[in-house]
């Protein structure tokens, strides 16, 4: 269940992005935002803080977002968890891939706060009706 | 310019408004475009993107290259990452090292279903910054460079946009 309380992870290797999507959350009330600047780390950083929900980039170095999302949905610990992907590519293939491999949401760049209000409530009413 | 550079822009002039608008607030004016001559930046700050891709034409398939560049004088950069994550920056640093680099990933990600539609597909690219007076961008070799200055409040700087002349769709 997702709650103003809930720990967040932004997962993107730019950092400019990070503090937005911080920003933008803390002032929709979340206060427990963890960042990880690509997909390896954003695996350590679902391991050890076990987020409610996860923001991730796709197009990352190293493990990119789709890497990381395959993992977490793989990860019997961690497939509840709900991912809503970001991207800047407006065209459907990489978003296509992202909801194949178990994507609960995406959100494209540039995005405002209503957006991302609206992607959260999405993924709010999806599990609250799972439950 | 030519009919080329017309459709070639387009994509880009249309994303770069909605980018600027929605990530910074202002509304950008696009003045002048011209050939470049040199492969020095106009600005002390440049974030750059390559438009790495195929391009499709009467049937055959053939690699594309350009690039898209976004070249700031150092008080408009720090205006652009003030504005864009909501505090103040008075001088240069990591944290806001790459906020225009962001600026050319978000305005090419949004641009790449009309480019689609001329006939260009790209794939994935990551952004880079340089930094310095007058510094060497590596434009692609083959390409025509076109500058155009841009306008808004946080101040000028300038749209470099280097592509293949090509028979687009």
């Amino acid at each position: 269940m997702i709650s103003k309380e809930s720990k967040i992870l932004v997962v993107d290797d730019m950092m400019t992005m990070r503090k937005l999507m911080a920003k933008a959350l803390r002032e929709m009330g979340f206060e427990n935002i963890v960042e990880a600047a690509d997909g390896n780390l954003g695996f350590t950083a679902v391991q050890e803080h076990a987020p409610a929900l996860i923001f991730c980039d796709i197009n990352m170095p190293h493990c990119n977002g789709i890497d990381l999302l395959k993992r977490i949905k793989a990860d019997s610990r961690y497939r509840h968890i709900p991912v809503i992907m970001v991207t800047a590519e407006a065209e459907g293939a990489m978003v296509k891939e992202a909801i194949q491999s178990g994507a609960d949401q995406y959100v494209i760049k540039p995005f405002d706060k209503e957006i991302l209000t609206a992607k959260i409530e999405v993924v709010k009413k999806k599990y609250a009706k799972a439950a | 310019m030519n009919d080329g550079f017309l459709k070639f822009s387009a994509p880009f002039i249309k994303s770069a408004k909605e980018t600027f608008k929605t990530m910074m607030g202002t509304e950008i004016t696009l003045h002048s475009p011209k050939l470049k001559e040199n492969t020095l930046s106009t600005g002390d700050i440049t974030a750059l993107i390559g438009i790495n891709g195929n391009i499709e034409r009467n049937g055959k398939v053939d690699e594309f290259r350009g690039l898209l560049a976004l070249s700031f004088p150092e008080d408009v950069y720090l205006k652009l990452a003030s504005r864009m994550l909501g505090e103040e920056y008075k001088e240069y640093s990591a944290d806001i090292a790459d906020a225009g680099a962001e600026c050319t990933n978000i305005i090419l990600g949004t641009a790449k279903p009309d480019l689609l539609k001329i006939g260009i597909k790209l794939g994935l690219t990551t952004p880079s910054t340089v930094r310095g007076r007058q510094h060497e961008i590596q434009y692609p070799k083959t390409g025509i460079i076109v500058e155009t200055n841009v306008t808004c409040d946080l101040g000028n700087f300038f749209m470099d946009l280097c592509y293949q002349d090509t028979n687009l769709k």
